[in-house]
């Protein structure tokens, strides 16, 4: 039982929910860029929220079932189709014995993400409990690089078909799609017009950015004298980065564990779907909000996803 | 030196625990006491434990734990602060100095006035102290380098560092686990393996383990399986 790649996309790799924990060995967390994704694709084919999957990003593969298997598209809407019939995101559909996935012309999104019953692990690399592919060390995945054709990923036996689908609207959690919030650094050795200008710039996302980090192009900020001179130190999720040439930078899951930049503050946790859904040459503007007002937004979308498939 | 480490949230999902802004053994007995007074109560939604120079993160899952139980937690943890572990790793790491896998290790002698004898000699002298490790699995950024070695990185890293590529950058040293890009100045290469990902402990080195370098011979380096650029 097997997914055979006949063509692998542009940039096509299996994640699941990464290796968080590794920070003192210096190894990055990796995984979903967008989490809340890859879950929902997973709940949907009856998967643990773990469970490996494929992130395709922006033009995605072509994929071929050689048995019936139960399927799951969440994330960017890269206009799927299954034998040329368009597959709808958001709930289990079947594909028989035979059959093609495809992906067309990306409508919204970034990144999309497929789940199969049973995961997509079974053919990976397992490091450290994960299989998440980390490009940057060439660990996990297949053989820790992206997808090639010609690749197979073997499947788990497939357990009866059972329709499922995303209650409600999950787009709400994308919306608006262009405004992402973020905690500011409380002590930052930044001048305060850095804090002020980042707030009111629109910037566009860089075409040199990555799953390591996303480059912020705008009006460049003042970065004062603090430029490079840090000592470095750990990095946390979503931590936007100001190096001396005044253009941010977003962490993101395949960031390196420490970074001697200074900061402007960190994207919060619910709002990184977001952002990882936002495509080079998107703009972006940053709204700052308090610990408290970051945390409601976590539990808000924490407790929708508990009740989200059904 | 800051007594009191503060205590800062760095977003809604981490804390930072600071001791200083400066690199020194004593601050960094400081950094190795907390990571393990911590470690040792280590809660269900501690996420990911980072040690650095001079401060240690907390990682925490915030759909599991408010931010002020993080700050608790973290603060009941610092007065049971331990001593630095004497169960640390002493390892000496053999390095063959050549031209041919340490391509700046006659122009930093050169430019430091030094013969590449001396800067090997002042190279291998210290017994450095792993800060930390970073960038990629398993690199320890090594404190302790002789001032005379002290060098900036190249303006444009290298594309492709091979593993075990052991140089300086700026006031520290280290060794490549994997190949990479990287800036430092390279003045040798190890046959040593620092990271082994298939191994059940992968990581030959952790924070608070000290390091010295030993200069070898190409045959000795070959013997032990060291590759050489053909």
């Amino acid at each position: 039982m097997s997914l055979r790649v006949r063509k692998p996309g542009l940039f096509t790799t299996v994640q699941d929910l990464g290796r968080p924990g590794l920070g003192r060995w210096g190894v990055s967390p990796c995984g979903a860029m967008d989490p809340l994704a890859l879950t929902l694709a997973n709940l949907l084919v009856g998967n643990r929220a773990e469970a490996a999957g494929l992130e395709a990003t922006a033009q995605g593969p072509e994929l071929v079932f050689d048995r019936e298997a139960t399927f799951a598209l969440t994330g960017a809407d890269l206009s799927a189709t299954l034998d040329g019939t368009r597959i709808a995101p958001g709930q289990a559909q079947r594909a028989h014995a035979g059959q093609t996935l495809k992906f067309g012309a990306r409508a919204h999104g970034a990144r999309a993400y497929l789940a199969v019953a049973g995961g997509l692990g079974r053919s990976a690399r397992v490091f450290q409990g994960s299989v998440a592919t980390d490009i940057e060390a060439g660990l996990g995945g297949l053989e820790g690089r992206a997808l090639r054709a010609g690749d197979v990923l073997e499947l788990e036996p497939q357990p009866p078909f059972q329709a499922r689908a995303v209650r409600g609207a999950w787009a709400r959690w994308y919306q608006p799609p262009d405004v992402v919030r973020y905690i500011p650094e409380p002590a930052s050795q930044l001048p305060s017009e850095a804090r002020a200008g980042f707030e009111a710039s629109a910037f566009r996302i860089s075409s040199r950015s990555n799953r390591v980090g996303y480059r912020l192009e705008g009006l460049a900020l003042p970065s004062g004298s603090a430029g490079g001179l840090q000592l470095s130190e750990p990095v946390a999720p979503g931590t936007i980065q100001l190096p001396p040439d005044g253009h941010p930078i977003v962490l993101m899951a395949d960031r390196q564990t420490t970074g001697g930049y200074p900061r402007l503050g960190h994207v919060i946790r619910a709002d990184v779907p977001r952002l990882a859904q936002r495509w080079l040459g998107d703009s972006v503007t940053f709204r700052a909000v308090t610990l408290e007002e970051a945390r409601q937004a976590l539990h808000e979308q924490q407790a929708w996803l508990e009740e989200a498939v059904g | 030196m800051m007594d009191v480490p503060y205590i800062q949230p760095m977003g809604d999902s981490a804390f930072v625990i600071r001791f200083g802004e400066s690199i020194s053994p004593q601050v960094h007995e400081r950094v190795v006491g907390v990571f393990h007074s911590l470690e040792s109560c280590r809660e269900g939604w501690v996420v990911d434990l980072v040690p650095g120079y001079a401060s240690v993160m907390v990682v925490y899952d915030a759909a599991r734990a408010k931010p002020e139980d993080v700050r608790s937690w973290i603060t009941a943890a610092l007065p049971h602060m331990r001593a630095e572990p004497r169960n640390y790793r002493a390892l000496e790491i053999p390095v063959w100095y050549h031209p041919s896998v340490g391509p700046d290790l006659e122009p930093l002698a050169r430019d430091k006035g030094l013969s590449v004898e001396a800067l090997i000699s002042l190279h291998t002298q210290p017994e450095y102290r792993v800060y930390m490790l970073g960038f990629r699995p398993g690199f320890p950024f090594l404190g302790g380098l002789d001032p005379r070695l002290f060098a900036s990185r190249h303006s444009t890293p290298r594309a492709m560092v091979p593993a075990g590529s052991v140089g300086i950058g700026g006031q520290q040293t280290g060794v490549y686990p994997v190949k990479s890009p990287g800036g430092w100045r390279l003045l040798g290469r190890t046959p040593l393996k620092l990271f082994s990902p298939e191994a059940e402990s992968p990581f030959t080195l952790g924070v608070g383990d000290r390091v010295r370098f030993v200069s070898i011979p190409e045959a000795q380096y070959r013997e032990l399986g060291g590759e050489v650029p053909s």
